[in-house]
């Protein structure tokens, strides 16, 4: 048996911080990367990931990380990200699957001198985090190596990004992640 | 000394115990004691002690100037984006990692963005748009950069494993 400790903590309370501990919330890697899927420039299913334990569906609050689908996240090359969009992290608070969950926007100023801007939401019908950039009407296309873009129905122009790794703020000890 | 029967067994708290060594939070790795400035240094940051380099998801504090963030003055700040939180995600310390950006219509009914990026191994967190801005530190073609004042980099990491800074 080993030695005494007279902790300044009651059991009661070690006990209370324990059950506390179950809760702490970071980030995990749900999609992508460590779990094995490769990129894709498609948009992501939401219920491709585990099941959020903390709110036993798939709403949550999402870090999704995005860049050029041939280049991995982890190349020296300097010039690989250039002239686009390169590597971006962005959140998503999903409220409800088959919202139109908004995420962060952002916009950069493209090699043509063209406003291009990102925004990342969750579309209803496909219940897929699908990203991505659209342009101002008035702004001709840039003309750099991406893949085509898409014209809507309501003018504007878009191209899915790819997705490289999802990940999602919760609880991890109630998971077994992805 | 009265006993306390835990739900818990001694197992049970050891294994806990070497969960929470791996708990990561935001912790404050440059402009604790440096004053702000445009463009920081990689090499300045300590070292991460989950990943033992700098590589890491970071958290950028910038203003358009040194204005102190916490200054009660309404007119510090003004003109531009005042005071931005922005995120870097760096996967290679030699990559030129980009983090969030973020685009606003600005006075002149332009678009202006501010993007934060990893370069050369520097930090810098930089606005853009295409008519002249107020101060520019640069002119590429149309479109005038101004670096912006870093003035706090957190980073993603466990705490118990580093002194951080």
């Amino acid at each position: 048996m080993g030695c005494h400790y007279d902790s300044k903590f009651t059991g009661k309370e070690i006990d209370e911080a324990l059950d506390f501990i179950l809760n702490v919330k970071q980030w995990v890697q749900v999609w992508g990367g460590a779990c094995g899927q490769l990129p894709v420039s498609c948009g992501v299913k939401i219920k491709d990931t585990k099941i959020n334990p903390d709110t036993l569906d798939w709403t949550g609050y999402y870090k999704i990380i995005t860049g050029d689908k041939n280049k991995k996240l982890t190349d020296n090359n300097p010039s690989h990200h250039k002239g686009g969009h390169g590597t971006s992290v962005n959140f998503i608070e999903v409220k409800n699957t088959a919202n139109h969950s908004m995420g962060t926007s952002g916009g950069w100023i493209s090699p043509n001198d063209n406003v291009e801007i990102s925004s990342l939401d969750v579309d209803g019908l496909t219940e897929s985090f699908h990203t991505v950039i659209s342009q101002e009407e008035s702004r001709t296309l840039p003309e750099f190596d991406l893949p085509p873009r898409v014209e809507g129905s309501d003018g504007v122009v878009r191209l899915d990004i790819t997705i490289h790794e999802i990940w999602r703020y919760q609880s991890i000890h109630k998971s077994d992640l992805c | 000394m009265s006993y306390y029967e835990s739900k818990y067994t001694g197992e049970d708290i050891d294994f806990y115990i070497d969960f929470i060594r791996t708990i990561k939070q935001w912790v404050k790795v440059w402009g604790c004691v440096e004053a702000p400035q445009t463009g920081v240094n990689f090499k300045d940051i300590k070292i991460n002690p989950d990943t033992n380099d700098r590589t890491g998801f970071y958290k950028i504090i910038s203003a358009d100037d040194a204005s102190d963030l916490t200054t009660n003055d309404p007119n510090a700040h003004k003109g531009g984006v005042g005071a931005l939180v922005t995120h870097l995600e760096v996967c290679s310390e030699d990559n030129h990692s980009m983090g969030t950006t973020s685009g606003w219509v600005g006075p002149y009914d332009e678009v202006e963005t501010v993007s934060t990026d990893v370069g050369g191994g520097v930090i810098n967190v930089s606005r853009s748009s295409e008519t002249e801005p107020h101060t520019t530190s640069g002119v590429v073609g149309q479109t005038r950069y101004q670096d912006l004042y870093i003035h706090e980099i957190w980073r993603y990491q466990t705490y118990l494993k580093s002194d951080i800074c």
